[in-house]
C-alpha cells in the first residue's frame, strides 16, 4: 500500500523523509569517496590511478547533487511552512529502515560492493522491482538502459509527463486508511526513492487543488538556499553555488515545485532523459564505474583498507552488531574534531533556513562560513586524514573483515536543534568555534603521533604528512574563529 | 625612473572549487595532477625553468607556453632595450583565499610576495612585500584587512577582449571560448591516436573528458538543451582579474640597476585567460622603480 499525500502535515512529513534520506545518501557517498586512494604510494600504479582519481571526481559530483537535492527537499519544505531539519539517524541501520525500498544505510569504503550498493539506490524503478534484499541491479540490464541512445526526447517535458502519470497512478492505488492518517515518515510505504517523490509530486498537486495554491505556499522564498543569479545569498558573485555541478532553484508555487521535484528524479534516476544527459545521470554514472572498477580489477583494491561503520560511541539509535568502535586515542580525537565540525555546519545551515537570521550580513556571514570554509576546508580533509588513521590502538588489530583505517563517521548527538534564544545565538556559534580551536590545540600540542605511519615522512619536513595538513587547518579554525569575534572586519576587498 | 613592462604566460598547479586549497592531487574541481605527473604545488611560475613546472603536450593544435619577460623597458625617460627579454619572477608565491577564509569571492592576494628581474644568469632585482612590515614572518592568517586589501585584486571582467587579445584568442566571445576548449580537444584526440604509452594515454583521455565540458550541462533551469551557460573551464578563457597595485616595502636581496631603496617599488598587474588544461594563465603588468639621484 502506497500512503497517499493529502495534507500540508503529510506533506511537510514526506519531505522531512525525503530530505533525510537525501542526506544519508550524501553522508555514505562522501565517505565511500574519502577512503579512495590518491597516491601511487598507496599500491597502485599510476593508470590505475587515474582511475580512482576518475571515480572519485564523478562520486563527489554525485554527492554534490544529493546536497543539492537536500536543498531542494528543504526549499519545497520551507516554501509550504515546514520547518527545515538536518536530523538523522546515526548510521548504520537494517535494510528496511526505508521499508521495501531497501535502503541499506551503512558506511562503507569506496569498493565494489558499495558500489553496486549505490547504483542500487538511484536505479530506477523498473530495474529493481524483481530484486531481493541486497541483490545488486543486473549488469547487463543497467549497461542497457545507460546505453540508450534516443536523443530526440525533450526530457523534461516527457519528465513531466510521467510524473504526471505515474501520480495519477498513485492516486488511484493508494491505501485510503492512510489518508490524513498516517505520518509518512514513520512508516516508509514507498519501494523506492522515485516512488517516494512521485507520492511528493501527487501530494502537491492534491494539497494545492484543494487548499488553493496561494494558501499552500506560505513559506519566504528567501528563507531558502538556492544559486543563480536571484540567489539572496551570492547575488550570482564568483562563488554562485550553481556552478559547482548544482542546480538550486527557489520554490514558491506549484510550478518550481513540480520543477525542483522533476530535477531530483531527472539527475537521480533518469527516467525519460535525453541520451545526450544520461550519462549524467547518477544512476549511469555508478553504472560506469561498477562496470569499469570490475573490468579493471579495482574492485578491493580502489580504496583504502576503512573499516565499516567507524564511530566514536555506540549510539542508542544504530544497528549495534554492524558498528566498529574506535579505539586508538589520537583517531578518536580527530574524529571527535570532524563531528563538531559537521554538526556546526548543520547548525549554521539551518539558520539560513530559519527566521532568526534577520539582515543581509547576517545571512552572508552564515553562507561564508558554512559553504565554502566547513564544507571544503575542514569536513573533507579530516575526512580524508581518517580514512589514512588507525582504528585501533593495538597496531595488530582487525575488523572482522581485515580492515584497519578509521573513516568519518559523520555522528550526530541527537538533533540538530535551532538555540533557544535568538539573542545569544551569535555567541553561541562563537563557543562552538572557539571549542573545535580547542580541540585542535589539544590535538596537536603534544608531538607526533602519526610519524610512524606509512608514508608519512617527507625530505625536507619534520612533522608527518598528517601532522601538517592537521596544522593548516587549525590555523585556518582559528582564522574563522577570530574573524565570526570580529564579525568579518579582517576580510578585505569581496566586491568590486 | 625605471619602468619594466612585462608580460607573457604562467604556470599555476593548482586545484579548483571545491577541492580544499591545499589539495594536491584534485578530485572534486577540474584541474588534477594526472598519472604521471607530480604533485600539485600550487606556485605561480612564470619562468619554465623553476622547479615544479609541468608543461604538458598539446597536439598539433599548440597551447600556452610558460614565460614571463619584459616587453619594453624606460630609464628615466629614455628606452632601455638592454632589459627588454629579462625574465620576472614571482618567487614561491601562490595565489591564496584559502576557500574564502583569507579572502573571499576570489578577490585573491599573492603570498609569499617577492619579485625578481634577471637578465640573463644575473639576478638584476630581487624585492619582498611584506604583509605585515612591522612583523615580516606573520602567518598569513593573521593579515587584517588593510593588510590584504593592498595585496588584493580588485576586479573581474569577464570576456575581456584585453585578455583575447593578450593570450592570441580572436576575441572574448563565449562562442570563441567554447570553440577554443573543442579545438585543444581536438587536438588531443589527435595526439591520442599516435600515442601508445599507457599512462600518457590515460593522461590523455582524462584531459580529452575534461575539455568536453564547456556548457553547464547540469544546470537544467537555465537556456536549452543544447545552449546552456557556459561554463567555468571555457569562460575562464577570457576572465580577467585586475588591479592588483603594491608598493613594495620588503627587504631588498638585489640591487644591480641603481633602484633608490629607500622607497616602495610599484608593481601593478592582472592575471586572467586561464586555461584549466595547461593549468596557465596570462599576466601583464608594470613594475616602475625609483632611481637614485
Amino acid at each position: 500500500m502506497k500512503p497517499k499525500i493529502t495534507t500540508r502535515a503529510e506533506l511537510i512529513d514526506a519531505l522531512r523523509t525525503a530530505s533525510e534520506l537525501e542526506h544519508q545518501l550524501m553522508a555514505q557517498y562522501l565517505f565511500a569517496v574519502y577512503s579512495m586512494k590518491r597516491y601511487t604510494w598507496e599500491g597502485l600504479e599510476p593508470v590505475q590511478l587515474e582511475w580512482v582519481r576518475r571515480w572519485s571526481s564523478s562520486i563527489t559530483l554525485i554527492a554534490r547533487q544529493e546536497m543539492e537535492h537536500l536543498g531542494l527537499a528543504l526549499n519545497l519544505l520551507s516554501a509550504i511552512g515546514g520547518t527545515p531539519s538536518f536530523t538523522r539517524p546515526n548510521m548504520p541501520q537494517s535494510a528496511d529502515y526505508y521499508g521495501k525500498a531497501g535502503i541499506k544505510l551503512a558506511l562503507t569504503r569506496g569498493n565494489l560492493d558499495t558500489i553496486k550498493r549505490f547504483q542500487r539506490f538511484e536505479a530506477p524503478d523498473d530495474l529493481t522491482k524483481d530484486l531481493k534484499e541486497d541483490e545488486p541491479v543486473d549488469k547487463d540490464e543497467a549497461r542497457k538502459w545507460c546505453g540508450r541512445k534516443d536523443k530526440s526526447l525533450r526530457s523534461r517535458a516527457q519528465l513531466d509527463s510521467t510524473l504526471t502519470a505515474a501520480a495519477h497512478a498513485l492516486r488511484a492505488d493508494a491505501s485510503p486508511g492512510l489518508v490524513g492518517t498516517s505520518a509518512p515518515v514513520l512508516g516508509f510505504g514507498w519501494a523506492s526513492v522515485q516512488e517516494l517523490y512521485v507520492a511528493i509530486r501527487e501530494g502537491f498537486e492534491y494539497v494545492a487543488s484543494t487548499l488553493g495554491e496561494e494558501k499552500l505556499f506560505v513559506g519566504r522564498p528567501s528563507l531558502q538556499i538556492f544559486g543563480g543569479p536571484d540567489s539572496p545569498q551570492e547575488k550570482g558573485s564568483m562563488d554562485d553555488l550553481n556552478q559547482y555541478e548544482v542546480d538550486l532553484i527557489k520554490v514558491s508555487d506549484l510550478a518550481s515545485a513540480r520543477l525542483a521535484i522533476t530535477m531530483i528524479l531527472e539527475q537521480g534516476e533518469g527516467i525519460k532523459v535525453n541520451a545526450d544527459y544520461l550519462r549524467w545521470t547518477h544512476f549511469c554514472l555508478f553504472t560506469g564505474i561498477r562496470n569499469d572498477m570490475d573490468e579493471q580489477g579495482l574492485g578491493e583494491l580502489a580504496a583504502r583498507p576503512v573499516v565499516r561503520n567507524p564511530m566514536t560511541a555506540l549510539y542508542p539509535d544504530v544497528e549495534r552488531s554492524e558498528v566498529t568502535l574506535l579505539t586508538n586515542p589520537h583517531t578518536i580525537q580527530v574524529s571527535r574534531i570532524f563531528n563538531e565540525s559537521y554538526e556546526l555546519m548543520l547548525l549554521l545551515l539551518l539558520y539560513l533556513y530559519s527566521d532568526n537570521v534577520k539582515t543581509q550580513k547576517e545571512v552572508n556571514s552564515l553562507m561564508d562560513a558554512a559553504f565554502f570554509p566547513l564544507m571544503t576546508m575542514f569536513i573533507r580533509p579530516l575526512a580524508e586524514i581518517l580514512t589514512e588513521l588507525p582504528a585501533f590502538d593495538d597496531p595488530l588489530e582487525k575488523s572482522a573483515d581485515g580492515m584497519v583505517n578509521a573513516g568519518p563517521g559523520f555522528e550526530l548527538n541527537g538533533d540538530v536543534l535551532l538555540f533557544p534564544s535568538s539573542g545569544a545565538t551569535w555567541d553561541l556559534f562563537q563557543e562552538r568555534f572557539d571549542t573545535i580551536v580547542g580541540m585542535y590545540e589539544v590535538l596537536l600540542g603534544g608531538g607526533d603521533p602519526w610519524i610512524d605511519l606509512p608514508n608519512q615522512r617527507e625530505n625536507g619536513f619534520d612533522q608527518s604528512r598528517i601532522k601538517r595538513r592537521l596544522e593548516y587547518m587549525q590555523s585556518n579554525m582559528q582564522r574563522l574563529a577570530t574573524d565570526w569575534r570580529a564579525r568579518w572586519l579582517n576580510i578585505g576587498i569581496t566586491t568590486q | 625612473m625605471l619602468i619594466l613592462n612585462f608580460e607573457g604566460f604562467f604556470q599555476m598547479r593548482m586545484a579548483t572549487d571545491p577541492d580544499p586549497t591545499d589539495e594536491l592531487r584534485g578530485v572534486s574541481g577540474y584541474t588534477f595532477a594526472f598519472c604521471g605527473e607530480p604533485d600539485l604545488d600550487h606556485k605561480l611560475h612564470l619562468q619554465p625553468d623553476e622547479k615544479g613546472v609541468w608543461e604538458r603536450d598539446f597536439g598539433p593544435g599548440g597551447g600556452p607556453r610558460v614565460g614571463v619577460t619584459v616587453t619594453s623597458a624606460q630609464r628615466d625617460g629614455k628606452d632601455a632595450p638592454e632589459l627588454v627579454g629579462a625574465k620576472i619572477a614571482f618567487v614561491d608565491g601562490m595565489v591564496a583565499e584559502h576557500n574564502g577564509l583569507l579572502v573571499r569571492n576570489d578577490y585573491f592576494i599573492i603570498n609569499p610576495f617577492r619579485v625578481t628581474l634577471t637578465s640573463g644568469a644575473t639576478l638584476m632585482l630581487d624585492r619582498v612585500d611584506n604583509l605585515n612590515p612591522a612583523d615580516p614572518a606573520m602567518p598569513e592568517n593573521e593579515a587584517t584587512s588593510p593588510m590584504l586589501q593592498r595585496r588584493q585584486a580588485t576586479k573581474f571582467t569577464s570576456n575581456s577582449e584585453e585578455v583575447a587579445k593578450a593570450t592570441g584568442l580572436p576575441n572574448g566571445a563565449n562562442v570563441t571560448l567554447i570553440e577554443n576548449r573543442l579545438n585543444r580537444k581536438r587536438s588531443l584526440e589527435e595526439l591520442l591516436s599516435s600515442t601508445t604509452d599507457a599512462v600518457k594515454r590515460a593522461e590523455l583521455e582524462s584531459r580529452i573528458f575534461e575539455l568536453g565540458i564547456v556548457e553547464q550541462w547540469w544546470n537544467l533551469t537555465q537556456g536549452t538543451r543544447t545552449n546552456r551557460p557556459i561554463d567555468r573551464r571555457a569562460a575562464q578563457l577570457a576572465l580577467q582579474l585586475s588591479g592588483w597595485n603594491v608598493d613594495m616595502n620588503g627587504a631588498i636581496k638585489a640591487n644591480r640597476l641603481g633602484a633608490d631603496e629607500r622607497y616602495p617599488w610599484n608593481i601593478s598587474f592582472w592575471m586572467g585567460g586561464w586555461d584549466g588544461d595547461a593549468m596557465c594563465g596570462y599576466i601583464r603588468g608594470t613594475w616602475t622603480i625609483p632611481l637614485k639621484g
